[in-house]
């Protein structure tokens, strides 16, 4: 085998069809980057995931207690308190338990809402009600706290941020799902178009590939200029896709990835990304290229 | 060397078969005339005889190999074996001479030193000496057939098919040409002619097989063009 004249009819196909060469580099890179970013979402979505739900406790809010200006008939007497937090500490599911007091919740809604400052200027310390926050061995198991304390005397509710989280995360799930069917849309108009500039290719150089199937050259001579042609747009758009995924990448973690969004920005989850993205990118319009071949460059 | 036993071919798009139980024997190193009418069978006969076609009924050896038992990856060195040429030459008009004939060897994958040494050899052999960097346009259409000739015999191969390889050409340059055949022809080289051409016929004086919508209707040795007993 010659390599070298094999490689020299590459180069001279590649010249020869420069914009169809060209709009198959740029569709299969936009398609690979659209890919990229699905997988981005995705990888991170799940490490944020279990990031948060390590983090994410469950509150049990009290009633105000018997004998304040709040307190309704159901308040909060001292044996109340100590039964719930007894309650709580009893269950197996149950890590830790803290006792917030009316002046450290107030300190944390004050913490948490320090952009609003109007809100905090007009919530006065006594509406913030006094709770237990409690850390679950599996945070999953948020039910079992509803199902233990959610009626017992005092309590006025049980919130658990699991389940704000849930619909963030069906979100991202949504998106990711979007995406990949945008991705996968792309992909099969990049097959389309790469079996298209084949067709062209194979006809613009049907006078040679005629010859050559006269003189005896086998099949991998006549085919392989095409298919290494398909393999080097497959290339050329991968390496266009990662530098766009790397871009990607700093932009997130330099803008919308403070404080919380912190896993879509991190180079673990671009990692995780990449290999997929740099494999489908070549092989697509390799195998793609060569389906074509066996339907027009028959011998 | 190229035996033809009942073989018939219709075309898909036909119902008049193109060739009708054809049996022809041609031995090593003869000279054959195919002569005819348009259509009435000539390219089809040198089709099948490539494997370019496949017939209908019927079976064909080329070089010793039965065609019907050949199995598609053993085509390619079955047409190593056969150089062709056509009416209209059938060039690369980006390529030099010297290139368009290292193209035959090139994609064969002849080694680079080979194809540097027999390149230049055919081209002197077929009387081109020093037009080995011209591009065809520069040629005349003799010049131009007789890089296809060089293309077609660079490999050395067995049989050489030629179809009306003389067609676009004037009488004097077309002398040239079957000169040029008949130097191939002896060096053992089996060739067959498809030609409308009957002055060539005639003056060569070599087999002759005619053919009539399909049938070989005449084989003679030492033949001419036309009706002749």
């Amino acid at each position: 085998m010659r390599t070298e004249f094999v490689l020299q009819e590459v180069g001279i196909g590649l010249k020869r069809n420069v914009t169809m060469t060209i709009a198959a580099v740029m569709t299969v890179a936009i398609s690979l980057t659209l890919l990229g970013i699905a997988l981005i979402i995705r990888f991170g979505a799940d490490q944020l995931e279990h990031d948060l739900l390590n983090q994410i406790e469950v509150s049990v809010y009290l009633q105000p207690v018997c004998g304040t200006p709040q307190a309704g008939a159901d308040c909060l007497t001292a044996d109340d308190r100590t039964s719930i937090e007894a309650t709580l500490r009893g269950l197996p599911q149950v890590e830790n338990v803290t006792y917030i007091s009316q002046a450290d919740g107030f300190k944390r809604f004050k913490e948490e809402f320090r952009d609003s400052k109007d809100l905090v200027d007009h919530t006065p310390e006594s509406a913030i009600p006094e709770s237990f926050a409690v850390k679950l061995k599996d945070p999953h198991q948020f039910a079992v706290i509803t199902s233990a304390v959610g009626r017992a005397p005092g309590v006025q509710s049980v919130q658990n941020a699991s389940s704000t989280l849930k619909r963030l995360f069906a979100f991202f799930h949504h998106v990711t799902l979007g995406a990949l069917l945008l991705t996968v849309l792309l992909l099969i108009s990049t097959c389309l178009l790469i079996y298209n500039s084949m067709r062209v290719a194979a006809f613009s150089r049907r006078r040679e590939t005629g010859i050559m199937r006269l003189v005896g050259a086998s099949d991998f001579y006549i085919q392989a200029p095409f298919v290494l042609e398909g393999t080097a747009a497959g290339v050329a758009g991968s390496g266009l896709a990662v530098l766009l995924l790397i871009a990607v990448k700093w932009y997130i973690s330099s803008t919308l990835a403070t404080r919380v969004l912190t896993p879509f920005g991190e180079w673990s989850t671009l990692a995780h990304a990449l290999p997929i993205v740099i494999v489908i990118g070549i092989l697509l319009p390799a195998i793609a290229s060569f389906l074509t071949l066996q339907r027009h460059l028959r011998v | 060397m190229i035996r033809f036993e009942s073989v018939t071919k219709v075309y898909p798009t036909s119902t008049r078969p193109a060739l009708e139980n054809v049996s022809v024997d041609v031995d090593k190193g003869e000279f054959v005339f195919l002569v005819g009418q348009s259509g009435s069978g000539k390219s089809t006969f040198l089709r099948l005889a490539l494997k370019a076609e496949i017939p209908t009924k019927g079976e064909i050896w080329v070089a010793g190999k039965q065609l019907s038992r050949l199995s598609h990856w053993r085509v390619p060195a079955l047409r190593r074996q056969i150089g062709t040429v056509f009416q209209d030459f059938r060039l690369l008009p980006n390529k030099t001479v010297a290139e368009n004939v290292a193209f035959a060897l090139d994609v064969i994958g002849k080694p680079k030193h080979v194809v540097a040494k027999v390149v230049p050899e055919v081209l002197s052999l077929v009387g081109l000496d020093g037009k080995e960097n011209r591009k065809p346009d520069e040629l005349s259409g003799g010049e131009q057939q007789r890089v296809a000739i060089a293309r077609a015999f660079v490999n050395r191969p067995r049989v050489l098919l030629a179809d009306e390889p003389t067609g676009n050409l004037d009488p004097a340059t077309s002398i040239g040409i079957m000169k040029l055949l008949d130097r191939i022809n002896r060096t053992g080289t089996t060739v067959i002619m498809a030609t409308h051409d009957s002055n060539i016929v005639d003056s060569m004086r070599r087999r002759v097989v005619e053919m009539e919508s399909g049938h070989v209707i005449r084989d003679q040795s030492r033949g001419v063009y036309g009706y002749a007993q």
